[in-house]
């Protein structure tokens, strides 16, 4: 880990361009981008391999939004406290509450419950939105980060499913679904379609050696008959300011990383620690098999997430349990003892 | 002589300090208040020491904090039997009268008490912060179960069962709440609020709602009452929001919250 030499450091009252969320402002007097809440008064770290910690809202950070704020509190499990304005408001998932003044008024988004609130929560939960003037507050429920991702005009982030916290009111939800139901297996069809193998041997001479192709496509595949592997999760969430600049709000699990792609350039990541990444940033599954494997250690592939470039990409670095072990999917036996573990965020 | 009053425990300090000698609050401008009222808990250092009676307490630890106790041979402390971690042969164990019979994780609630001389330390397994409170005379200190860790032997301790119905279906905040109450000289009790802990004063009359997961502690003076979020009701059966409703009582109250939601399961 070095210290870039461009190290932002940065005192409150200057003028600088926050490295996380790219825009520019005067940093706070808690020395924190008046954008995001991230910390202005620390080093640049970026790893060797250009992964960067991504440090989350600072504790105590002020944001401002219109005539609005928020104010992070903690550092375990971050609290979000907004001081909403007269009129202005926020949409948030009713069980992310914590508490409220009895000023501000709560109402149902009728048109987002239903399947937008399980997409974004989970579970039939309420989408909320909250107006102004009064204060309340909204965390998560596990150890990490609360992360402000500022959006332009237009402008779309994807993040992974259950980690959203809260949105501006003129941000929409969108949904990518990486499973189709309509696409599950059907017998007698080869499963291993959707695979890309790649085996990480130079010299072999394995049919499975063969670089990974981009193809966004490819975010799922079946391991067996009804039985469907999502790295990725089941969707992402994908969020779009709509006329003029916005915001969205997620909590990440621990730590969080991130990195700027290049064109063309790509990193395999956990599928299931993908945080969040730029439209831009393409995805699909890809099955390591590792060197010095033979076929009877097949089962030892990693499934991993193959990001193509350009764009950000962000990782946390507490993610789903350990994906399972695939085995050669020629093969249409010997699943029985090892069940698929499906991403699933909602039994956090 | 002029005294500092700490906006955390209410307790009075000498002037110059800028840690409470009781709870390890900031006195100074790091005693901040948000825009809506709340403080953060006192962010204890690890291996941070305070004194109780004759004995001395240490945190150690900073993710799931632990507490070390030296015991004088005057003093004794209790605890949830499941909570000790590890002490010396001679701390000897007691078993505290209770009010009532209870359980929790289908056992038997059992509450001991641990005499000196000598080390007894304790955690509980949830990251998070651990508060301070000292018990003066003629408080009450409502917790929610399962949350304190320690109370020391100046402190009469009770538990009652939460009424209501809408308490018990809807609630959120657990079967029962513990009571601490001091009996004569100030003694402090240590909770455990998962993520991170704050606090309100309110003010008389003034009324929050709370998620109730997130209550940790509140002064006697609060009431607490699980009500239906206003404005919110939509679908058939209605997909009400439940919250707790803490309004402060004549002399108002502080309420605690914690930023996670952690609910030990009572019988």
């Amino acid at each position: 880990m070095e210290p870039t030499p461009d190290a932002n450091t940065s005192l409150d009252n200057r003028e600088f361009t926050c490295p996380y969320c790219r825009l520019s402002g005067t940093v706070t007097k808690d020395v924190s981008c008046p954008n995001c809440g991230a910390r202005a008064d620390i080093r640049l770290l970026e790893s060797d391999n250009k992964w960067e910690e991504l440090p989350g809202a600072k504790d105590r950070a002020v944001i401002q939004f219109s005539q609005s704020k928020v104010e992070v509190q903690g550092s375990f499990v971050p609290m979000a406290e907004f001081t909403m304005a007269a009129s202005e408001a926020v949409w948030f998932a009713q069980h992310k509450l914590c508490y409220a003044d009895k000023a501000v008024s709560f109402e149902s988004i009728q048109s987002m419950n239903g399947l937008t609130s399980m997409n974004l929560t989970g579970a039939y939960n309420q989408i909320v939105r909250a107006t102004g003037p009064g204060h309340f507050a909204l965390s998560d429920n596990v150890m990490g980060e609360l992360i402000m991702l500022p959006l332009q005009t237009d402008q779309s982030i994807k993040v992974r499913n259950f980690c959203f916290v809260a949105a501006s009111n003129n941000v929409t939800h969108g949904t990518i679904f990486h499973h189709r139901y309509m696409q599950r297996p059907k017998p007698g069809v080869p499963s291993q379609h959707n695979i890309t193998y790649y085996e990480n041997n130079p010299e072999s001479k394995s049919p499975y050696r063969q670089a990974a192709e981009p193809n966004p496509q490819r975010v799922y595949f079946h391991i067996y008959q009804g039985e469907t592997f999502m790295p990725m999760g089941g969707h992402e969430d994908v969020f779009t300011a709509k006329n003029g600049p916005g915001w969205v709000l997620i909590h990440s699990p621990g730590n969080t990383r991130f990195r700027d792609l290049a064109a063309n350039e790509s990193v395999h990541i956990h599928g299931s620690s993908l945080l969040y990444r730029d439209p831009s940033v393409q995805a699909h599954v890809v099955v390591e098999i590792p060197a010095l494997s033979n076929d009877d250690l097949r089962d030892r592939s990693q499934i991993q997430v193959a990001a193509h470039g350009p764009g950000r990409i962000a990782v946390s670095t507490v993610f789903s349990p350990e994906a399972p072990l695939v085995r050669d999917v020629d093969r249409s036996v010997g699943y029985n003892e090892k069940t698929t573990q499906f991403l699933d965020w909602r039994l956090r | 002589m002029e005294m500092l009053l700490c906006s955390w425990c209410h307790a009075n300090n000498q002037q110059g300090l800028s840690q409470c000698a009781v709870c390890g609050a900031p006195l100074n401008s790091d005693d901040r208040v948000s825009d809506s009222g709340f403080r953060e808990a006192p962010k204890l250092r690890d291996m941070e020491e305070f004194i109780f009676s004759s004995s001395t307490l240490q945190i150690e630890g900073k993710y799931v904090p632990m507490v070390e106790i030296n015991l004088h041979p005057d003093d004794s402390v209790y605890f949830e039997q499941h909570t000790i971690m590890a002490k010396d042969a001679q701390v000897r164990l007691t078993k505290k009268p209770l009010n009532g019979k209870r359980r929790a994780h289908g056992m038997p609630y059992s509450v001991l008490s641990a005499s000196g001389p000598g080390f007894i330390s304790f955690s509980r397994d949830a990251p998070g912060e651990l508060v301070v409170m000292p018990i003066h005379e003629h408080t009450e200190l409502d917790v929610r179960e399962h949350a304190f860790l320690l109370a020391s032997h100046t402190v009469d301790y009770q538990f009652v069962r939460i009424k209501g119905l809408a308490n018990m279906v809807h609630g959120g905040n657990g079967m029962y709440l513990d009571q601490f109450t001091a009996n004569g000289a100030t003694g402090i009790v240590l909770i455990h609020g998962s993520g991170d802990v704050v606090q309100k004063t309110l003010a008389p009359g003034e009324t929050i709602y709370v998620e109730a997961g997130k209550l940790l502690y509140k002064d006697s003076s609060v009431s607490l009452n699980t009500v239906q979020l206003p404005g919110i009701n939509s679908g058939f059966m209605g997909n009400h929001v439940y919250v707790a409703e803490l309004t402060g009582g004549p002399q108002g109250g502080r309420v605690g919250l914690q930023s996670a939601y952690h609910h030990s399961v009572s019988e």
